[in-house]
């Protein structure tokens, strides 16, 4: 794979989780409530959205430091 | 197992409590017709009957045609439809058209197309601004999100020509319509798609449109309710009648069955209604798949709110036109249940006007003493009283089995009653063939709006309050038993028109 696509490939990674997962979940906290779901289990699926949304933070951080890194290497060949 | 035996319980309750209804509609509006046809008063009193059991029978009659969708859904086997298993994926065009839209709106909708499980698809973004700092913030996005953008040099048509302007340079075998303020899921097309790669012959499938700005904002919730009510019955009802219409988003199509009636019918503000119509008159079928495939965001204010119901009954008054002049041509064309579906949303809107006479009928009696309803008391109560607990029971029962509160769909029916002045004006222009602009609803407001803009609405309220106020006045001097039924449908529709306040509060 050559550096360029590989940049590609963890720069469309980077988008999605930078953004998509927010939206996601900000659109399934807001409608929770028709879901006809427990409070219970409401407040477990609302808990799990955090964690997902706290591993992708992480994720984003990882994927940025990798576009950095691959960037300033000087292999093209991966 | 035991939950299934409950809900077998349930649903065959809800049919015989359907089918007791329809025999109560019946038999009051024989016995109405009776009661007016032979009732001795004078020509003005009677004119006044007839507008008022016409009205009746009018909304009646809407709401026999739910109930009846109710019946049809609850015996229905399965509501899933037939998918094939993709071992390919056939390329898929998503149109996003975008008018003057603000940049994190259009953005959020390019992200989720852009997230879409589906390999074979690309994203076009149908730009048809024409102020400069909408169409740089357009071409920013289309670069960072590697998108199409289209433009176009002659604006004509409104979507339904950006759309077929876009189409004439895609291939795809398929098309997804998302309005800038829907965000898809992930599976949207995985699942539209297999939907319609088993069968040849459909060429569309609709999904649900729900809003997801409900915790902050009042109208879109409201609004959402009267979305929930379409979407859930209504609209499976008419996928199982074959008569589903294509709803302008959410959607995915078949460009071969859209290329064969010409593309989106550009003659009306409701293409989207329009070109069904065409669609089935060629012989495809349509189907409404009822997975929640997309979020969007609701009218986040009254004029909002009151600019796209006004498009939408402008557009589907029009459509009736169409509509009834391919039923005398082509009766054979659709089947009875399809042409039923086509009559019942196009005359939807003009309900406000049987709304109307309900509400003036009341006031003429209380004001003028003018009666238009003879009806011995003891047998109104025996055959009305049971058609209204029976069919706001079954509503809110089949809709409550959905998990719809009953406060929120309250608020739903308060914001319709809102919209009547809206509704009463744009069924004429509809009707009178006046095309209207195509205003797109607004995203980012959220403001209290004038009530100087808010007159008719504003009339309609003070003249419940006058007739209410002289109605108790009435009562209490006369003990009319007369008096008083016709001041609590006042103050029935009284409570509706006073949610105006409630919902311009910002």
């Amino acid at each position: 794979m050559t550096k360029e696509r590989l940049l590609k490939l963890l720069g469309d990674s980077l988008k999605a989780e930078e953004s998509a997962l927010p939206l996601y979940t900000k659109h399934i906290s807001s409608t929770l409530f028709l879901s006809g779901f427990e409070a219970a289990k409401q407040k477990q699926i609302r808990r799990i959205l955090g964690i997902l949304q706290d591993e992708s933070n992480e994720h984003y951080q990882t994927l940025r430091w990798l576009i950095d890194n691959t960037r300033n290497e000087d292999k093209d060949v991966y | 197992m035991k939950n299934n035996a409950k809900q077998i319980k349930k649903s065959n309750l809800i049919q015989a409590l359907i089918v007791v209804l329809l025999i109560s509609v019946i038999v009051y509006i024989v016995l109405r017709t009776v009661f007016t046809a032979y009732a001795e008063y004078g020509p003005m009193e009677k004119i006044l009957a007839l507008v008022l059991l016409f009205s009746e029978g009018y909304v009646m009659f809407h709401s026999l045609s739910y109930f009846i969708g109710v019946l049809k859904i609850s015996r229905a086997k399965n509501l899933d439809p037939p998918r094939t298993k993709l071992n390919q994926f056939p390329p898929v065009d998503i149109l996003i058209p975008a008018r003057h839209e603000p940049k994190d709106i259009l953005e959020d909708t390019i992200v989720a197309c852009y997230n879409l499980s589906y390999p074979a698809k690309t994203i076009h973004i149908l730009d048809d601004s024409s102020e400069q700092n909408y169409k740089n913030e357009a071409a920013v996005l289309a670069q960072k999100y590697g998108c199409r953008l289209f433009r176009r040099q002659i604006r004509h048509g409104a979507k339904a020509g950006v759309i077929n302007d876009c189409l004439k340079g895609c291939s795809g075998k398929y098309v997804a319509i998302f309005d800038v303020d829907q965000n898809p899921m992930s599976d949207f097309l995985t699942k539209t798609v297999s939907i319609l790669e088993a069968d040849d012959k459909l060429a569309l499938v609709q999904t649900p449109q729900y809003y997801s700005n409900l915790n902050s904002n009042k109208v879109a919730l409201a609004a959402n309710m009267q979305q929930a009510i379409f979407y859930e019955n209504i609209c499976e009802a008419k996928s199982l009648n074959g008569a589903m219409m294509c709803c302008g988003t959410n959607v995915a199509l078949r460009r071969e069955a859209l290329d064969q009636v010409g593309g989106f019918d550009e003659s009306t503000v409701t293409e989207d209604f329009a070109t069904t119509l065409q669609l089935h008159l060629k012989g495809f079928k349509t189907l409404y798949y009822n997975h929640v495939g997309a979020f969007g965001q609701g009218p986040q204010d009254i004029g909002s709110y009151l600019a796209q119901q006004s498009r939408w009954s402008l557009g589907s008054a029009a459509v009736l036109k169409k509509v009834l002049k391919n039923l005398c041509r082509n009766p054979f064309m659709l089947h009875f249940a399809q042409w039923w579906e086509y009559i019942i949303s196009c005359t939807y809107y003009l309900s406000s006007w049987a709304f109307l006479m309900l509400l003036f009928c009341p006031i003429m009696y209380l004001f003028f003493g003018i009666p238009s309803f003879f009806m011995n008391p003891v047998i109104y109560g025996l055959v009305f009283i049971p058609y209204l607990m029976l069919s706001t029971s079954i509503f809110y029962t089949s809709m409550s089995s959905r998990n719809y509160r009953i406060c929120d769909l309250l608020k739903g029916q308060a914001l319709f009653f809102i919209a009547l002045p809206v509704y009463l004006k744009s069924t004429i222009l509809g009707l009178c063939g006046i095309k209207g602009s195509f205003k797109i609803t607004a995203k980012d407001r959220g403001h209290r709006i004038s009530y100087l803009k808010l007159w008719p609405q504003i009339v309609l309220w003070l003249i419940c309050l006058a007739a209410i106020v002289w109605g108790i006045n009435l009562f209490v001097y006369s003990l009319s038993i007369a008096a008083i039924i016709n001041t609590m449908w006042i103050m029935y529709y009284f409570a509706f028109s006073t949610s105006i306040f409630y919902f311009n509060e910002g």
